[in-house]
C-alpha cells in the first residue's frame, strides 16, 4: 500500500468525477483507495457533501439488484430425481428391495400351486421388510457406510426414513398380492409393522442387521417352520392375535422413541 | 480474495482438538489401540507405524466409527459418549477412510454434494462448498463424470473433498496419498498445509517423506500405543548411520520404533 495519501482536492475531484483528471491521476486514487481505509472514510464524507444523494449509494444498488431478482427468472432447483436419491433412499436399498420382492413373488407362485395350504405370503409378509431394512444399515452392502457412520445424519431419523422407503415399496406390493390371492390385510399388516418397528428397537443396542437377522429366525423357527407341519393357520397370525401385535407395535415404537438419542452409532 | 470460513470465525472452547488419556479401542476381538494418551493442537500431524501398530483403528476411532473400550476420548472439547455429543462432533469432523467406498453411479458433483448434505451443511451452501472443494483437489474438469469412470488417483482426490467440503475443524486422512502419482502428491502437501493453518489434521501414512514435507509434528505408533511424539526435524535427528532408511526421517523413523522395541 502506498503511504503517500492523495490529496484533498484531488480525492474531491475523483469523487466528482471530475473529468479535469487525467487517466494515471484517477488509477492511482483508485488503487490507493482500494487499500487504504482512512482515505475511503474521507471520500464517504466528501460524497455526503458533493452529492447527498450519492451517501445512500450501497443501499439503492441493493434495492436495484433485489428488484432485478424479483422480475428474473427464479432459480433452477435441484433435479428431482437426484434430491430422492439423495434424501430417502439408500444406495444399497435396491438389491435388497428387489430380493424382497422376489421372495414375495415365489411366496405368490407356491400359493397358486397349493391354494389348500395356509400361504405362504401370510407366512412370510410379517418379516418381508426386515431384508431391505437389514440390507441398508450393513456395512458389507453400502460401501460409503464408513463414511455414513461418521456423520451427523446418522441417526434415528435416517434409519426411520430409509424403513420408511422400504415399507413404501414392499406394503403396496404385499396390497397387490393379498388382493390377488383373497388374502385379508388385516391378517399381516399388523404383524409387519411389529416386528419392523421391533427391529428398529432392538437395533439400538444389538445394530440393525443384527436385530433383523435375530427376528428372521425367531420367526423361521418359530413359526415358518412348523407350519409345515401343520395346515391350520398359525395362532400369531389369527385374527385374535390382533390385539397382541397392536400392543407390541405400541411397545416397539415408544421403546424407539425413549431411546432415540441411542442410535448415533449403528 | 480467500474465503472465511466458519471454523475460522467460531469461538473454540476447548484446548485440544484431540485429547485422548489411555484410550483403548477394539478391532474385533483385538485391542487395537492399547493405552494411548495423545493431545492433538491446529496444524498437521503425521501418524507414522507399522502394520498393525493400530494406526487405522485409532484413526476410525477417531472418527466416531469405532466405540473406545476404556479411557477417555475429548474431540473438539466434547466427549464421544452421548449422541448430541457426537452429532456435534460429527459436523466439524472431515474422515478418509483407508477404504474409501462410493456409490460408482454418483457424479463427482452429486457424491460431494450428497457428503455435504450427511454433514449437515445449509442446503444453500452445499453447491457452492461442493464446487470450492472439488476445485481444490483440482477435478473440475472432471466434476459431471461418474465415479466409476475415474482412475484410482481421481477417487483418491474426491475422497480428499469429500472429506474438507464443509470446511471441517478436524480431518481425518488414513492413507490419502496411496494411489497419488508424485506431481499429485506434491499438490495435496501444499492442500494440506494450506488446511493446517487452521484446523487439526491427522494423516495416517506408511510413506515418511509426506510426513517430513508437509506435517508440523509426528506421531510413531507401535503395538496399539504412542511411542514417539516431536517435529519431523527432531524424527530426522534421532536417526543414527546404522538405522536403517534411505533418508534421516526414514532413519529417525526407524530409531524411534527400535527405541520401542522393534516393528511391533
Amino acid at each position: 500500500m502506498s503511504t503517500q495519501h492523495p490529496e484533498v482536492l484531488a480525492l474531491e475531484l475523483y469523487t466528482a468525477g471530475d473529468p479535469g483528471l487525467d487517466d494515471a491521476e484517477v488509477w492511482s486514487i483508485e488503487a490507493h483507495l482500494e487499500t487504504c481505509e482512512q482515505c475511503r472514510q474521507q471520500q464517504t464524507g466528501i460524497l455526503a457533501r458533493v452529492d447527498p444523494s450519492g451517501a445512500d449509494l450501497l443501499a439503492r444498488v441493493a434495492d436495484g439488484l433485489d428488484l432485478q431478482i424479483a422480475a428474473g427468472p427464479p432459480p433452477a432447483p435441484a433435479p428431482a430425481r437426484f434430491a430422492v436419491r439423495q434424501r430417502w433412499a439408500a444406495w444399497s436399498l435396491a438389491p435388497w428391495t428387489g430380493m424382497a420382492l422376489g421372495v414375495l413373488a415365489a411366496a405368490w407362485l407356491l400359493s397358486r400351486v397349493s391354494p389348500g395350504e395356509t400361504s405362504m405370503v401370510l407366512l412370510l409378509a410379517p418379516v418381508l421388510p426386515l431384508l431391505p431394512v437389514a440390507g441398508s444399515w450393513s456395512r458389507y452392502a453400502d460401501p460409503a457406510w464408513e463414511l455414513l457412520a461418521g456423520s451427523p445424519r446418522v441417526g434415528l431419523w435416517m434409519l426411520l426414513r430409509r424403513t420408511l422407503a422400504v415399507l413404501l415399496v414392499i406394503i403396496p406390493a404385499l396390497l397387490l398380492v393379498s388382493f390377488m390371492i383373497g388374502l385379508a390385510p388385516a391378517l399381516w399388516l399388523l404383524p409387519c409393522l411389529g416386528l419392523t418397528l421391533s427391529t428398529l428397537a432392538l437395533s439400538e443396542k444389538l445394530g440393525v442387521t443384527n436385530a433383523a437377522v435375530g427376528i428372521w429366525a425367531l420367526w423361521t423357527v418359530g413359526v415358518l417352520l412348523p407350519s409345515f407341519w401343520s395346515a391350520d393357520v398359525p395362532p400369531v397370525l389369527s385374527s385374535s392375535a390382533t390385539p397382541v401385535w397392536g400392543a407390541l407395535c405400541l411397545i416397539a415404537a415408544a421403546v424407539v422413541a425413549i431411546r432415540a438419542r441411542g442410535y448415533a452409532r449403528l | 480474495m480467500r474465503s472465511v470460513s466458519a471454523a475460522e470465525t467460531a469461538p473454540t472452547q476447548y484446548a485440544w482438538p484431540v485429547e485422548a488419556e489411555d484410550l483403548k479401542v477394539r478391532a474385533g476381538r483385538t485391542m487395537a489401540v492399547d493405552g494411548l494418551d495423545l493431545r492433538l493442537s491446529t496444524g498437521v500431524h503425521g501418524l507414522l507405524g507399522p502394520n498393525g501398530a493400530g494406526k487405522t483403528t485409532l484413526i476410525r476411532a477417531l472418527a466416531t466409527v469405532l466405540p473406545p473400550a476404556g479411557g477417555q476420548l475429548q474431540l473438539l472439547g466434547r466427549g464421544t459418549a452421548k449422541g448430541s455429543d457426537l452429532r456435534e462432533i460429527r459436523r466439524e469432523l472431515g474422515y478418509l477412510p483407508q477404504h474409501f467406498g462410493f456409490y460408482p453411479r454418483f457424479t463427482v458433483r452429486e457424491f460431494i454434494e450428497y457428503m455435504a448434505w450427511l454433514k449437515e451443511m445449509p442446503d444453500r451452501q452445499v453447491t457452492a462448498a461442493g464446487q470450492r472443494a472439488i476445485d481444490r483437489v483440482a477435478l473440475s474438469s472432471h466434476a459431471d463424470k461418474k465415479l466409476k469412470a475415474l482412475s484410482g488417483g481421481m477417487l483418491r482426490r474426491v475422497g480428499i473433498a469429500q472429506a474438507i467440503v464443509h470446511d471441517p475443524r478436524l480431518v481425518l486422512l488414513d492413507e490419502p496419498t496411496v494411489g497419488l502419482d508424485p506431481a499429485q502428491r506434491v499438490g495435496f502437501r501444499d492442500l494440506l498445509r494450506e488446511i493446517g493453518g487452521d484446523t487439526c489434521v491427522l494423516v495416517s501414512t506408511h510413506l515418511v517423506e509426506d510426513v517430513s514435507a508437509a506435517c508440523s509434528n509426528v506421531i510413531v505408533m507401535a503395538s496399539g500405543r504412542q511411542v514417539w511424539q516431536g517435529t519431523p526435524a527432531q524424527l530426522s535427528a534421532l536417526g543414527g548411520p546404522d538405522d536403517p532408511g534411505d533418508s534421516p526421517t526414514e532413519r529417525g523413523y526407524s530409531a524411534a520404533l527400535g527405541q520401542a522395541g522393534g516393528w511391533g
